[in-house]
């Protein structure tokens, strides 16, 4: 029966069978413009390499492991003053989040944390050029607090409809000695300026590098999306979407009065 | 072949296939605009794309679709589209079988539509699992469960959809029949 619904419901497809592929022209004028993007290849020895480069950090992981089971495990001689086992700590150096280091060839940032992993923020010592302005700010120099990184255009419906919601986030950042880092996407600076004056936005906005790669590094293909970093530099959550006051206000609170 | 004439050659595979995932899921007024933003989403990413490309491009015209959705709220005009191919299936007269594709329309119409998509990936754009939980990026395990699940809501939304034959908000069918 199932499998006979399925059949039944593609027959409802609304897309003919023959429906052909726009002109390649148009599309490939438009990539022309765009740099062409560098091929990661994955090589045997690559791979290797990148397998025997965890032997060490496993062996010291495991390590840790042993040392921490052998001071907890009580002695024979007095069972009853063994306490109950503690579920162990989230802390940023516990292995699992050690492990969670996104790499280029792997999945996404977003399906890591989706996974609960919490991988590093990537080009975090990239220097982003404030928006009107000669300075410069990379993530590194935020090390030690909350941020929310917020990826937007001035052109994106979504991104003027969240604003309110971006606006009470740094709110709350601020009260815990955080911020929110606007970071533009594929918009002018003179766009992202207007916007930023239109809706009076106080935290830094950075304006997106000519080749785009910042967001690339985020896995950005469409705004508004928004990473939260804690004060350890790795992602603990992402929006990729528009924000809602209840995630921001749920997943902040987590985060700020949480054990990070 | 340098990076371009790959690209072209990606292009030109999974162009049409691309293009009808797209307008399964928008107003064809805004689809083929999208579908080159899925081109030039993938370009930027092309570094990075697996040997089977296609659950690959799928996966970004996902995003892409979900940002234009969130920026317009198409999700009424796509079910309206949905209804009315519907019923001009049954106008038009194929023999689709036991069950009445206007009641069936109605129930997938009104799944959830994370549940939706599921059934989209599989019985419209004809993934396999492997492939439709790489769209996904879940594990094909529990694509498999979630897929059975909503295969057995569209069963139950089925049976409690009303046999009657008239569509409501569709009386062109009515005057056509």
């Amino acid at each position: 029966m199932n499998d006979e619904l399925i059949r039944q419901l593609a027959l409802l497809d609304p897309v003919p069978d023959d429906l052909p592929p726009l002109p390649a022209g148009p599309i490939m004028q438009r990539i022309a413009v765009i740099p062409a993007p560098a091929r990661r290849t994955r090589n045997l020895a690559g791979v290797l390499r990148g397998r025997l480069a965890l032997v060490p950090a496993l062996a010291a992981t495991a390590a840790v492991i042993l040392a921490v089971v052998l001071v907890a495990t009580p002695s024979h001689g007095s069972p009853q003053t063994a306490s109950r086992p503690q579920p162990a700590k989230r802390t940023a150096t516990s292995p699992s989040h050690r492990a969670a280091t996104s790499t280029p060839t792997g999945p996404s940032l977003e399906t890591l944390i989706n996974r609960g992993m919490h991988p590093k923020a990537p080009d975090a010592n990239r220097s982003l050029h404030l928006l009107n302005s000669r300075k410069t700010i990379s993530l590194s120099r935020l090390r030690g607090r909350v941020v929310m990184i917020n990826f937007f255009a001035s052109w994106c419906p979504p991104c003027k409809a969240e604003v309110g919601v971006v606006r009470k986030a740094e709110r709350m950042l601020a009260a815990q000695g955080g911020t929110v880092l606007g970071v533009t996407y594929e918009d002018s600076p003179r766009g992202a300026l207007a916007f930023k004056k239109r809706y009076k936005l106080d935290y830094p906005i950075v304006t997106e590098e000519p080749t785009g790669s910042f967001a690339r590094a985020f896995d950005i293909s469409g705004v508004p999306d928004t990473f939260i970093i804690n004060s350890n530099g790795r992602i603990e959550a992402v929006r990729p979407y528009q924000l809602t006051s209840r995630w921001i206000t749920r997943t902040l609170r987590t985060i700020l009065h949480g054990s990070y | 072949m340098d990076e371009r004439a790959r690209f072209e050659l990606m292009y030109r595979a999974h162009g049409s296939a691309v293009r009808s995932f797209v307008h399964r899921r928008v107003a064809s007024g805004d689809a083929d605009d999208l579908v080159a933003d899925v081109f030039v989403a993938a370009w930027r990413r092309f570094g990075q794309s697996p040997a089977d490309e296609l659950p690959w491009l799928f996966g970004i015209a996902r995003g892409v679709v979900a940002n234009h959705r969130r920026g317009n709220q198409r999700r009424s005009a796509l079910r309206e589209r949905l209804q009315q191919t519907a019923v001009a299936s049954v106008v038009s007269g194929p023999d689709i079988g036991s069950i009445d594709p206007r009641r069936l329309a109605r129930a997938f119409a009104g799944l959830s539509e994370r549940d939706r998509e599921l059934l989209r990936l599989v019985a419209w754009d004809g993934l396999d699992r492997a492939q439709a939980a790489q769209v996904l990026q879940i594990p094909e395990r529990l694509f498999s469960v979630r897929l059975h699940r909503a295969r057995r809501r569209l069963s139950r939304a089925l049976d409690e959809q009303p046999t009657e034959d008239r569509v409501e908000g569709f009386p062109q069918v009515e005057a056509k029949r």
